[in-house]
């Protein structure tokens, strides 16, 4: 498993505009907090709500 | 009957729920609340080549151990939504005990093959979730201790699910630790997915505003990018909606999304070859689960105009 501090190193030397899987990560983290909300999903653990 | 309900109505059949009130508003309550994965157990039975119906002892017991299992999160969390607000701590956790009871019991007095061997499992289950728990609670800060708790905390519950539906379709002991196997791998990318949704939560969730480190503020914390110092000043003030915004910009910009949804690609598609390498008569049930798991991935490529990497 990449270690968060090595995959912080590679991703911000990667290239936007490179044919790499990483490329598309660089979108990812230069993308506005709005469309970052997409990835927001049902899949969650249920929470017992008090009736 | 439909089988969630027919696995509901075993609870409430049960002589102890019949007696208690409390219990059996609980398992009342489940009928309108299923839990997550309730059904994982129909799908291991199908893919097993079983009939769905054939997996509803597993489905009582494993959404009796949810509820359980929740209402100790709650409590350790001190979450404001918690039963224990209403019942006390002392009651709901002596609640959370009868449920897993509940559980265990209504898989050893069904009818299904190997019923010992599921009860066994679910017991592990309950065993293995406790001490990840247990270590969550701490608020472990290395990435080593989050994938330990994911792994302790989350991935037992999804795997045991497919297990025990694997052995009410009488499919092989090899095939059911194969499903298991896929189950934890699957359990590590619902945590990741979980962790995602409370950290971009508005207003600021319980992980916010108790300094817990889900995978996305942990690598903001863990990692040394430029704008670290204002994410730690900007974390202790979530509960400021500005704050909070721009503390949840930080986990963009500083990769720490990225990183989560690499992790979750990585296990997608290790998953995808997992279940290639089980023999089953019909691996189309465990493929829609994986495909439903990936779809709010895939959805954030699309609207960041970005291609799906890694594609298998």
């Amino acid at each position: 498993m990449v270690s968060m501090q090595a995959f912080y190193a590679d991703l911000f030397s990667a290239r936007e505009n490179e044919q790499s899987s990483l490329a598309s990560l660089v979108r990812i983290a230069r993308a506005s907090l709005k469309e970052i909300l997409a990835v927001r999903s049902e899949l969650a653990w249920d929470v017992w709500y008090a009736q | 009957m439909e089988i969630y309900a027919s696995a509901i109505q075993t609870l409430l059949d049960h002589p102890q729920t019949l007696a208690w009130p409390e219990l059996a508003r609980a398992c009342e309550r489940a009928r309108s609340h299923r839990p997550i994965a309730w059904d994982f157990p129909i799908v291991a039975a199908e893919a097993v080549g079983a009939s769905p119906e054939a997996a509803t002892p597993a489905v009582s017991a494993l959404t009796c151990a949810h509820m359980a299992l929740i209402l100790v999160d709650d409590l350790l969390d001190e979450d404001p939504r918690g039963l224990h607000h209403q019942l006390g701590s002392g009651r709901a956790a002596n609640l959370a005990t009868a449920l897993f009871g509940l559980s265990l019991i209504v898989l050893l007095q069904s009818n299904i093959p190997q019923r010992e061997r599921a009860a066994g499992a679910l017991s592990d289950l309950i065993l293995r979730t406790a001490y990840g728990q247990d270590f969550d609670v701490q608020n472990p800060q290395t990435e080593q201790a989050y994938w330990a708790v994911a792994k302790a905390k989350s991935s037992p519950y999804f795997g045991t699910g497919l297990y025990l539906g694997a052995l009410c379709g009488s499919a092989s002991l090899e095939i059911a630790a194969q499903l298991n196997k896929f189950g934890e791998l699957f359990g590590e990318i619902m945590q990741i997915h979980d962790d995602l949704n409370d950290c971009l939560a508005s207003p600021a969730n319980v992980d916010w505003l108790q300094g817990r480190s889900p995978l996305p503020i942990l690598f903001a914390l863990r990692v040394a990018h430029p704008q670290r110092a204002r994410f730690l000043e900007l974390r202790s003030q979530a509960a400021n909606p500005a704050a909070l915004a721009e503390a949840q910009s930080i986990l963009v910009s500083s990769g720490a999304i990225s990183y989560c949804v690499n992790e979750l690609v990585l296990r997608h598609r290790q998953a995808e070859q997992m279940l290639a390498s089980i023999g089953l008569p019909d691996p189309l049930p465990l493929a829609r689960l994986l495909e439903e798991a990936i779809a709010p991935v895939q959805h954030l490529f699309t609207k960041v105009g970005a291609d799906f990497p890694f594609s298998a």
